[in-house]
């Protein structure tokens, strides 16, 4: 008995229980779906993550105070730090960093903004002229902080569109007077939109030279420094560069951590395909549930084809010839409802990805042939034991059954 | 071309409780069937015709003794090789006919075709020509719903012929059938044993469709209690 045989006899057998078949298929077609979306719900999630990793800049060097001495890359614990990165790092790591393109010094906080009688609640972040440079911003009116003001420590500061809306409205803001902190600074530019990158809106930044920040806020210590890497390919060389002229600096201490772009995604990545696998294995729990109706389903319908069975073995089908006809039809069922659930897995990815605006669920070839692939198991598992105890059945008993 | 000798076949019943029970179905029976007789196996219930049918057709074997088919011991051959043995050498007709119930008289008949490996289009042709011969070519596409029982009955024997069987083996085939019906049928079986050459062997236990064949044996108990030749064949046939 051919494939194409059994094949058709399997449809046969199944239209003849068109209702059955296709409640049975349902439940196949939910699990396939449910992979399907929660997959490419994952693999969408894994994406959108790594953008906004990607969107911090290219070849990205993270340098923060304080070691770790379990090795996490997502830096060191807040309040650990012994000693404070200073501009001297800064200037030492831009003097003789020859595998860097660029080095800017950081500094965060949040105070206040005031404009006449408005006044916003901001993060004030203190760095210089080539912090655009590293972190991929660019300025869409104005000017950004020039080498100039950064060494000088001028009082200027560039503004996110978020705080140029609410504080200024439809005036112009550059060349206006703003007040932070009880100091006044001059608006030189405002930043081109860039929306949230890790949960920090960018839109409602104020960026001002970090000298000035450091005298109008008392401090003497970094955030942190963002150092660019010349290329891709120097990543290694730089950082390893990066950490012996620091440690030079700090008098052969390493009490400082440096991280690259390229950990903290890996990190991420691993993070978020465990979440993937994990949401893949819930939804393939309907999988099984899928295949336990298949296996009912056969079971049944072994049992109303006795006599059939009997009969088929009287005029010369082998116990094999049984087992196949039903094993088909087990994989025609859940592979049916497979595909039926690959059509409503796409369907439904398409319809989050079309009510969110930032975030696509990816369907990739790779999740399709999995699920697929995984209905045909189940097909193929759950039909085994219906199907051997078909083609067990003594014929002459199959045939003498009402 | 049926050889059996010194057939046992035992049941053992109760199996695993403890308490089972041995039933003789078939004891040291011989029986020798040439190539071309039309034999009837009659007896009451019980007395092992259809257990003798199940072995003569390969569905059963015996617990002890032999069965030769054409020269081939049977008795020994794994369950895939009396597959082919029953595809091959064996028509079967049942009482209740065992069409299948979503195919059309067509398919039914094309039936055993599909496990001897023959494609579709030979299927086809080769039914139609069989169910022609029970006169049934315009009823090819009914399904048994749409059947008389002497219809379907015609559609089972086309199908119990298909491959050419050298031995046709009828389980009480006119039991479901008012008279009239039941003697087209065994007119058949006869037109079939005489013009093909078909050994018929027919298990009944009415005494009329018994008298249509040449032979008539009688089993009690398991044996042969009666072995008749008829030369001449009595009423019954049209």
């Amino acid at each position: 008995m051919s494939l194409w045989e059994s094949l058709l006899g399997a449809l046969e057998g199944l239209r003849a229980n068109a209702f059955r078949a296709s409640l049975t298929m349902l439940g196949m077609a939910i699990g396939v779906a449910a992979v399907i979306l929660l997959v490419s719900i994952g693999d969408g999630t894994k994406q959108y993550i790594t953008k906004q990793f990607s969107d911090l800049g290219t070849n990205l060097i993270i340098i923060q105070p304080g070691r770790t001495e379990t090795k996490s890359p997502m830096g060191p614990p807040p309040g650990g730090a012994t000693r404070k990165l200073t501009m001297d790092d800064t200037r030492a790591l831009r003097k003789w960093g020859t595998q860097l393109a660029a080095v800017t010094p950081v500094t965060l906080g949040s105070g206040s903004l005031r404009y006449r009688d408005r006044q916003r609640d901001v993060t004030i972040l203190g760095c210089d002229d080539q912090f655009t440079e590293i972190l991929n911003l660019s300025v869409g009116f104005g000017r950004f902080l020039s080498p100039n003001d950064a060494f000088s420590g001028r009082r200027v500061c560039c503004i996110g569109e978020t705080v140029r809306e609410q504080l200024f409205g439809e005036a112009n803001p550059v060349g206006e007077i703003v007040q932070i902190a009880r100091s006044q600074f001059r608006v030189i530019g405002i930043m081109a939109r860039k929306g949230t990158t890790l949960g920090m809106d960018m839109d409602d930044l104020v960026l001002v030279p970090v000298r000035a920040y450091m005298k109008v806020f008392d401090t003497d210590s970094l955030f942190g420094i963002r150092a660019k890497a010349l290329n891709q390919d120097v990543m290694e060389d730089a950082m390893e560069q990066a950490k012996s002229i620091l440690k030079r600096q700090h008098h052969g201490n390493e009490d400082f951590t440096l991280i690259s772009q390229d950990a903290m995604m890996s990190t991420m990545g691993t993070i978020l395909d465990m979440i993937k696998y994990i949401m893949a294995g819930i939804a393939g729990i309907s999988l099984v549930v899928g295949g336990i109706g298949i296996m009912n389903i056969l079971l049944v319908s072994v049992a109303e084809r006795t006599r059939e069975v009997g009969l088929r073995m009287a005029v010369g089908a082998r116990r094999l010839d049984i087992l196949k006809q039903f094993l088909t039809e087990s994989m025609v069922l859940s592979l049916l409802g497979g595909s039926m659930g690959v059509a409503c897995g796409l369907g439904s990815a398409t319809a989050v990805g079309m009510i969110s605006e930032k975030f696509q669920p990816i369907v990739t070839a790779g999740t399709i042939a999995l699920a697929v692939f995984f209905s045909g198991g189940v097909g193929l598992v759950f039909g085994v034991y219906p199907a051997w105890r078909a083609a067990q059945l003594d014929p002459i008993l199959a045939l003498r059954r009402e | 071309m049926i050889d059996l000798e010194r057939v046992n076949r035992v049941y053992v019943v109760g199996k695993g409780s403890g308490l089972f029970q041995e039933v003789i179905a078939l004891k040291d029976l011989s029986l020798h069937v040439e190539s071309g007789e039309f034999v009837a196996i009659t007896g009451a219930s019980g007395s092992g015709k259809s257990t003798l049918l199940n072995i003569l057709g390969c569905l059963d074997r015996p617990t002890s003794g032999s069965y030769r088919l054409d020269g081939l011991e049977v008795s020994g051959l794994s369950d895939a090789v009396l597959a082919r043995v029953r595809n091959q050498k064996i028509g079967f007709v049942f009482q209740s006919y065992n069409l299948l119930p979503r195919h059309t008289a067509l398919d039914n008949v094309a039936l055993p075709l599909i496990y001897s490996g023959v494609s579709r289009k030979a299927r086809r042709r080769r039914a139609e020509v069989e169910l022609e011969r029970v006169q049934l070519k315009d009823r090819s596409h009914h399904r048994p719903n749409e059947l008389s029982g002497g219809q379907s009955q015609r559609v089972a024997i086309a199908r119990a012929l298909i491959q050419n069987p050298s031995i046709l083996l009828a389980d009480e085939p006119t039991g479901n059938l008012d008279s009239r019906t039941g003697r087209e049928i065994i007119s058949i079986f006869h037109e079939l044993n005489v013009e093909r050459g078909v050994t018929v062997i027919m298990v009944t236990h009415d005494p009329v469709v018994a008298a249509a064949a040449r032979r008539v044996i009688r089993l009690a108990d398991g044996e042969i209690a009666e072995d008749l030749a008829q030369t001449s064949r009595q009423g019954g046939v049209a």
